[in-house]
């Protein structure tokens, strides 16, 4: 049995990983650390610890779920890993590519593993990776990731002037944003190293303001795209951001084309679907919510009374096999994660040549 | 009517009613014709479209891909900040594709379909000429007017 140590709770993507751990029988939930207070302790009938180094000092602490905010992930996850504890990683890994650094390097010091959530364990990652390896496509010679999420209140940042982006970017996560090339483009990265296993060789990327004030007065983009090239004559693109709660039937656009010598393959996360139209009232957004005005986490939005939206009936959006159950097959099967520690820092690279790309206007090299 | 000019008007038309207001970023895919050929004018025709329903010049653009490869990626930017995304194809399956992907700040425009012909409309030539420069590059390069 797995004992998981939660680091950081409520109003983190920790309400997402604490139930997957929790319903999985090779793994117990032991406590809560690093959270405001203990309501979210208390809600899973655990204790709320009070200091970290006690915590994983803990014989029966054996894997650290680590959600803090991205600013002090780095810093906690090297803490955890020379603990002794797997650490089960909130994406991105890092504010820096010197913290990734650090984190790979304290795994593989310590000897312990890894693992970066991301989307790749979902329906339609398996069936672009099948189709690839299939060899159906010919040649790749190219991909297409867009994923931007519907979510905030949009149409309340100034337009004008245009974002100037500034290198390297000092904060990533405010209670009313985050930067969402960093946050969103992260899973397009992982996703692009998971399928061609080719380092990247040039970044060219845009960074901009065109939804929400909260980002404008932040600082920080709602909206990024990124050229690059990879090993081997490979090209690929991303588009990330957060784009308004209204803009979509759904999450928001999520799909994929990859295009071979020989065919093209698209894949639409919200395909195939059923779509449903009658005389209910309209789905319309949650008023805006203080706490959350993004729409970050599961908690706020219950509070705010974020409602499905109905037209839409997609019953494949369920991964297979969830993060938490793949990472402790990995423990069990004592063998590294397809989305370990290392394979997530060269997405954080990535990301940091895309910061620097948008601020100077100059293609980066890596 | 050029496919590409049928769909610029159609687009132009519903941006008018301000309905996804003012719209910010593009994302487009042409798979359209097997004609290499056809790559560089169409993209360049995407991109003046483009300009016109951002009403705003292009400034810079990043081509990557190559003709031979039959497969071109453009990376643009605009002068009052607006981005797009445009990528075509040669015709590697039996269905032709135009997936259109507008962004604006209020709302997004869609557009996809399968158009059993193809004809493109007229590409301006300095800006073909740019993507040119950059796919022999490798670089981003200004868009001169």
């Amino acid at each position: 049995m797995y004992g998981v140590l939660l680091i950081a709770g409520g109003r983190t993507h920790q309400e997402n990983y604490a139930p997957l751990f929790a319903a999985d029988p090779r793994s117990k939930l032991i406590g809560v650390v690093e959270d405001r207070d203990d309501r979210f302790a208390r809600s899973l009938g655990l204790p709320f610890l009070p200091d970290l180094d006690a915590a994983l000092a803990r014989p029966d602490v054996h894997i650290a779920s680590i959600a803090v905010g991205l600013e002090r992930r780095g810093r906690i996850a090297v803490q955890a890993a020379r603990a002794g504890k797997h650490i089960f990683m909130d994406k991105p890994l890092a504010a820096s590519a010197e913290d990734a650094r650090a984190i790979v390097a304290s795994c593989r010091e310590s000897r312990v593993r890894s693992h970066m959530d991301t989307m790749v364990r979902s329906h339609w990652a398996a069936r672009a990776r099948q189709v690839v390896a299939s060899g159906r496509l010919g040649e790749l010679r190219s991909i297409h990731c867009d994923l931007l999420f519907a979510k905030g209140q949009a149409g309340t940042a100034p337009l004008a002037p245009p974002r100037r982006e500034h290198f390297p970017p000092r904060r990533f996560t405010f209670v009313d944003s985050k930067r969402e090339l960093m946050t969103t483009g992260v899973y397009s990265l992982a996703l692009l190293a998971w399928l061609t296993n080719r380092p990247v060789r040039t970044v060219w990327a845009t960074t901009s303001n065109y939804f929400f004030a909260e980002h404008h007065r932040n600082d920080v983009e709602d909206f990024g795209m990124i050229a690059l090239t990879l090993e081997g004559g490979l090209t690929a693109t991303l588009t990330a951001g957060r784009i308004g709660w209204s803009s979509d039937p759904a999450g928001g656009p999520n799909r994929l084309l990859l295009i071979g010598s020989r065919a093209t393959l698209r894949i639409d996360a919200y395909q195939p679907r059923l779509e449903l139209y009658n005389d209910d009232p309209p789905w319309t957004p949650p008023p805006v919510n203080p706490a959350d005005p993004m729409g970050f986490w599961k908690s706020t939005q219950a509070e705010s009374g974020v409602k499905p939206k109905p037209t839409w009936l997609v019953d494949s959006l369920a991964s297979p096999i969830t993060e938490a159950a793949y990472f402790l097959d990995c423990l069990d099967q004592n063998r590294e994660s397809d989305m370990s520690a290392a394979r997530a820092a060269e997405g954080i690279e990535i990301l940091m040549a895309a910061y620097r790309s948008a601020a100077t206007g100059e293609l980066v090299r890596l | 009517m050029a496919y590409l000019t049928w769909l610029g008007g159609s687009v132009q038309e519903a941006l008018t009613q301000k309905r996804i207001g003012t719209p910010v970023a593009l994302r487009a895919f042409f798979l359209l014709s097997p004609d290499h050929g056809l790559l560089l004018p169409t993209l360049a025709e995407a991109l003046t479209t483009a300009a016109g329903w951002f009403q705003s010049p292009l400034t810079r653009v990043y081509a990557l891909g190559g003709v031979r490869g039959g497969e071109i990626t453009a990376l643009a930017e605009f002068s009052a900040g607006q981005t797009a995304l445009l990528t075509a194809a040669t015709l590697r399956d039996p269905t032709p594709l135009a997936d259109l992907l507008v962004i604006g700040n209020h709302g997004t425009l869609r557009h996809q379909d399968h158009p059993e012909s193809f004809q493109p409309g007229r590409a301006d030539p300095q800006l073909a000429r740019a993507l040119e420069r950059s796919l022999a590059a490798g670089v981003p390069v200004d868009v001169e007017r």
